[in-house]
């Protein structure tokens, strides 16, 4: 499944740097229903310097009421939650803050959830099952465009 | 006037993302989270396809087609269905039931969507 290649295609690496609100920092919030994926995103991005998780939701109602409240830089998304879907999240930030940049982070990578997260605005769609990794290395890119480099650089359109 | 198809999942998300590739290509879409809701709602009105999942609770697919089969406002209207490459016991279930094609999760958006066309009712 070449998740990268769909990364590659639609992926604003540039404005998405240039985007960001105060350079050397980003609030990320995290939609994600299963609580192990939680802290493991958690763990992850607390070695990021400049990166702070600023909020969870488990469920579609309770992540764009907390999104809208606290207005983070950087949304990750799951797309199966406790309540309601990850899409609709999606597509209600994407109406609302259009800025708002977000990364699906999904174990249903096919081409079906691929093209309906772009459709719907996603700016990044990461395979869970074996792209976890570089969603922390994008998010450390982005705080310190400066050492873009690797994988993620090989991803700019 | 935009043809109507049924899609019929337990899976909200897939209900969604089927539901964004055909609004996508010009169908309307109504969706049923299982086969008793689906049966609920087809209340007569036209429906030119039915998309339906195999395993979902309440209802399973199979059952869910042989009961569309049953009324007389839906006997014809062609049945996709969804299935894991696992399940050939079930196509032929779902063949038995009236089914006219089955799409292999997971699937490309224009398999499907080739299909759909090829399938739906004039």
């Amino acid at each position: 499944m070449p998740v990268l290649w769909v990364i590659a295609q639609y992926l604003p690496m540039d404005s998405l740097i240039n985007s960001a609100p105060e350079a050397g920092s980003l609030n990320v919030f995290i939609v994600e229903d299963s609580s192990a994926v939680r802290e493991s995103l958690h763990t992850l991005l607390s070695d990021i310097t400049g990166v702070t998780v600023i909020g969870y939701a488990a469920d579609e109602a309770g992540a764009i009421e907390r999104i809208n409240a606290l207005l983070p830089d950087f949304v990750i998304l799951d797309l199966h939650l406790q309540q309601g879907t990850g899409l609709n999240v999606l597509i209600n930030l994407k109406k609302t803050h259009a800025r708002m940049k977000v990364a699906v982070l999904s174990n249903y990578a096919s081409a079906l959830y691929v093209s309906a997260c772009k459709q719907s605005g996603a700016d990044y769609f990461f395979d869970k099952s074996f792209q976890f990794m570089l969603l922390g290395q994008l998010l450390a890119q982005l705080v310190s465009p400066e050492g873009l480099d690797g994988e993620i650089a090989a991803l700019k359109p | 006037m935009a043809k109507t198809i049924m899609v019929v999942d337990d899976s909200a998300s897939l209900r969604q993302v089927v539901g964004i590739a055909l609004r996508g290509a010009g169908y309307d879409v109504i969706e049923g989270c299982d086969g008793r809701d689906a049966l609920a709602k087809l209340t007569g009105q036209k429906v030119h396809l039915v998309i339906s999942d195999v395993n979902m609770p309440n209802m399973d697919g199979i059952t869910f087609v042989k009961n569309l089969k049953q009324l007389p406002a839906y006997k014809f209207t062609p049945v996709i269905m969804l299935t894991t490459e696992s399940q050939e016991g079930k196509k032929q279930e779902g063949q038995a039931a009236g089914a006219k094609a089955w799409v292999v999760k997971p699937f490309q958006p224009a398999q499907m969507l080739a299909a759909v066309s090829k399938l739906v009712m004039p």
